[in-house]
């Protein structure tokens, strides 16, 4: 359990920051978010107590500060249009491909996948984070991996991943 | 592919317990072996986020988090204060303790001869007047203060 918003910080940071680039596809607005999560974190420290909670709390924050920044920014739109229009072309760069796609789906969707592939929570913790059922993730998340899996249905996929294995 | 059997697939690609034999049903529908591994997959590419925080992110975080720093202003004027008070401290404890040391009495009988302070000499022999002067004396046979 991490005693300080440094350690909370060192622990959590990269998952928070990888979270919130998926969810906003922009690294500048992952950075600003991911610091305004733990200057969050960093002002209400003190009256947190909740120990042994840090990461559902962490999420909880980034989810909101996600949320708030595509209705600023009247992304929503995006996310209802046709998948059709959004399925990628073979050429493109896998990871680019993948954010265009997340982009592509619904919020609601969109955040419930990740929490459960970045995040790490099981499907009871997410309903507990966003205020549904286990039932109701388990919906969102396949409807999310069905749709991802038909816009990058055009994926060089083996190509991508042999990419990536050469360049790690 | 069925929603059901989709949503039992989805789930097995979390690492959820699965019914087993719902399992059994989606992995005997068409493009099962398909949809898992491409889910596998793309599990693998939404994970795979290449760019990492700048180093601008970790110099502004370190700020953020570093514990507010100590003001050597008011540091300085504290311990000068206290320092100052030690040597006031010890010159008070000189004088309470000159004030309150036994003053010598009229009557005792010096043993041998002593000087004060200011190198004045007592001689052996009855004291009969006290004076200001601190003085160190053999009065039977011990030194004790006798003087002031």
């Amino acid at each position: 359990m991490p005693d300080s918003p440094a350690e909370l910080f060192r622990c959590h940071h990269l998952a928070v920051f990888r979270y919130i680039q998926r969810m906003t596809g922009r690294a500048d607005a992952a950075e600003d978010l991911t610091q305004e999560v733990f200057v969050r974190v960093l002002r209400s420290w003190d009256t947190y107590d909740q120990r042994g909670q840090e990461r559902a709390w962490l999420f909880r924050i980034a989810r909101n500060l996600a949320i708030d920044w595509h209705r600023a920014k009247h992304r929503e739109a995006v996310g209802h249009s046709d998948p059709a229009a959004l399925a990628v072309d073979s050429t493109q760069d896998v990871d680019t491909a993948v954010q265009e796609a997340l982009d592509g789906l619904p919020v609601d969707d969109r955040d419930v996948f990740l929490l459960r592939v970045l995040g790490g929570f099981g499907h009871e913790e997410i309903a507990d984070l966003i205020g549904t059922s286990p039932a109701a993730v388990r919906s969102r998340i396949f409807r999310a991996r069905n749709a991802l899996r038909s816009r990058l249905s055009g994926v060089a996929w083996g190509r991508a991943c042999h990419q990536r294995r050469v360049e790690s | 592919m069925t929603a059901e059997s989709g949503e039992v697939l989805s789930s097995l690609t979390d690492g959820v317990a699965v019914d087993p034999d719902r399992l059994e049903v989606a992995l005997g529908e068409p493009g099962a072996t398909s949809m898992l591994v491409e889910f596998a997959r793309l599990r693998v590419a939404v994970e795979s986020v290449n760019m990492p925080p700048g180093e601008g992110f970790y110099r502004s975080m370190d700020q953020k988090l570093s514990p507010p720093p100590v003001r050597l202003g008011r540091v300085r004027w504290t311990q000068l204060a206290a320092a100052a008070l030690v040597p006031c401290a010890i010159a008070m404890g000189i004088w309470v303790g000159r004030v309150t040391a036994p003053s010598p009495q009229a009557g005792l009988e010096l043993a041998a001869y002593c000087a004060d302070s200011r190198g004045a000499l007592y001689a052996p022999g009855r004291i009969t007047a006290v004076d200001n002067r601190r003085v160190e004396c053999v009065l039977k046979g011990e030194w004790q203060p006798v003087a002031r």
